[in-house]
């Protein structure tokens, strides 16, 4: 039997072992992160983004730094809103480089 | 030895001669006074520990919060020295100790013993489905009044904390026994009502950010949601729990008559019809829920549908069949439109709106 203690530590603490997300969860949300990154090259028709209540769901099963969100963004060129999911991780690392950059200009 | 040398060495033992009528003088005090048979706790005497666990019980209970946790302490000390420090038997007396800390307001303390707590149940061997269920909604009620407690500054970070446990619950039981398992549905349900606890918190500082989320230091930029964001989030996360609460009743149906023929069918297309208008009104959407009931009524033949006055209903059940809903559903007055009774005994001055009987639903055992 899946443990539910271990899930429900990471509820107030962030130095538990990894979990384990399930299967079917991970393999949609996997393939779904891809899809974003590949823009137009995979077959469109097999990829649904997980809604609000998924990924509320898969963070909540994972370590801090694996969780994700997902937004309704409007790219540039264009008035239709398209949802992106990215992980916080790589959010902050994207943040970082910029501020980084933004200060190495203006010094 | 020179003199001065002496005189040095001399200090303490005249310090201690000064002092010894004044020690005397407070040992026989302390022996007069009411607390004079409060003798240390014997931490090897394993039968205590369960008269210190009664004896917390009962200084919760009349709110002695102090005195409560000084008992569930000696209780879990005692329970280390002769159990073992692993021994689960500890389990039992932490949980109130935790509920003790929350209702004083010791919310360093609380975490701290949340974090032994967690610690403690991950060396329980053997268990059962319903075991940990009861443990993940304890965590959850306790989490939940942490976030209404009126001296705490963060409310949002509790309720985050309520609402991942309720979703960590529900992949718990998807990995256990199914995606449609008909344990889901209350803790689907359940997840209804806690979004509805979100939206209507007062103090929202944290709650849609990487801090509260996570417990975190550290600042992301991009996670937040803004308001109008995380307002579109938690309703579409309603409409999603009542997807899967259909998804997990038409589950249960076996019967294989045509899916209009089929009275079970009919009745659940009518109940979640009144369900889902239930949240288009909680969510301030009247002309949905206005269309949701009408589409509740076609399906059995009603004139008007039976509105409770307590919006969002405590508990998910299929509504009765329609030879019986001539009368007004129990606690439920008829009603035309989205006319309401407005008198609700509110739960919490940090929610907004939050009749009682939805956290009494949420945290009955």
């Amino acid at each position: 039997m899946t443990t539910l203690q271990a899930q429900l530590k990471s509820s107030f603490t962030s130095d538990s072992v990894a979990r384990k997300i399930p299967l079917r969860l991970s393999c949609l949300l996997l393939s779904s992160i891809l899809l974003v990154g590949c823009g137009s090259s995979l077959n469109k028709t097999t990829s649904r983004l997980p809604n609000d209540a998924e990924v509320a769901q898969y963070n909540a099963s994972v370590e801090p730094e694996e969780r994700i969100v997902c937004r309704d963004e409007i790219p540039v060129g264009s008035n239709v809103p398209r949802r992106v999911c990215r992980y916080i991780k790589d959010i902050e690392t994207t943040s970082q480089f910029h501020r980084d950059q933004l200060r190495r200009v203006l010094r | 030895m020179n003199n001065r040398t002496y005189k040095r060495q001399q200090q303490p033992s005249r310090l201690a001669g000064a002092l010894a009528p004044l020690i005397l003088a407070a040992t026989l005090l302390e022996l007069g006074s009411p607390h004079a048979s409060a003798q240390p706790p014997d931490h090897y005497a394993a039968e205590k520990a369960q008269s210190y666990l009664a004896q917390g019980l009962a200084e919760l209970e009349s709110g002695e919060l102090s005195a409560a946790q000084s008992s569930f302490n000696s209780a879990i000390q005692i329970l280390k020295v002769n159990d073992g420090l692993f021994s689960t038997e500890q389990i039992a007396p932490v949980e109130r100790l935790l509920w003790a800390h929350m209702q004083a307001g010791n919310w360093k303390e609380l975490d701290t013993n949340i974090g032994y707590y967690t610690w403690l149940l991950e060396r329980i061997e053997k268990s059962t489905l319903a075991s940990q269920l009861a443990i993940a909604k304890g965590m959850r009620n306790l989490y939940l009044e942490a976030s209404a407690h009126p001296e705490n500054a963060t409310p949002a970070r509790y309720l985050s904390a309520a609402l991942r446990t309720n979703w960590q619950a529900l992949n718990f039981i998807e990995a256990n026994v199914g995606a449609n398992a008909p344990q889901l549905l209350p803790w689907l349900y359940d997840g209804l009502l806690l979004q509805f606890l979100e939206s209507r918190l007062k103090n929202r500082r944290g709650l849609t950010n990487h801090t509260f989320k996570t417990d975190g230091s550290e600042f992301v930029s991009g996670w937040s949601l803004s308001q109008r964001e995380s307002q579109r989030a938690n309703y579409a996360i309603g409409v999603s729990l009542l997807d899967r609460i259909e998804a997990a009743e038409e589950a249960t149906i076996l019967d294989f008559a045509p899916h209009e023929q089929s009275p079970r069918r009919k009745r659940l297309a009518t109940t979640l019809a009144v369900y889902r208008g239930d949240w288009e009104a909680v969510n301030g959407n009247e002309e949905e829920a206005s269309t949701f009931y009408n589409e509740a009524g076609s399906l059995l033949g009603w004139d008007v549908v039976p509105l409770t006055t307590q919006l969002p209903r405590p508990t998910f059940s299929l509504l009765p069949l329609s030879s019986s809903l001539a009368t007004p559903m129990p606690g439920t007055a008829p009603a035309v439109g989205m006319e309401r009774d407005n008198s609700r005994d509110a739960w919490a001055a940090s929610y907004r709106d939050v009749p009682l009987s939805v956290v009494q639903a949420l945290t009955r055992k």
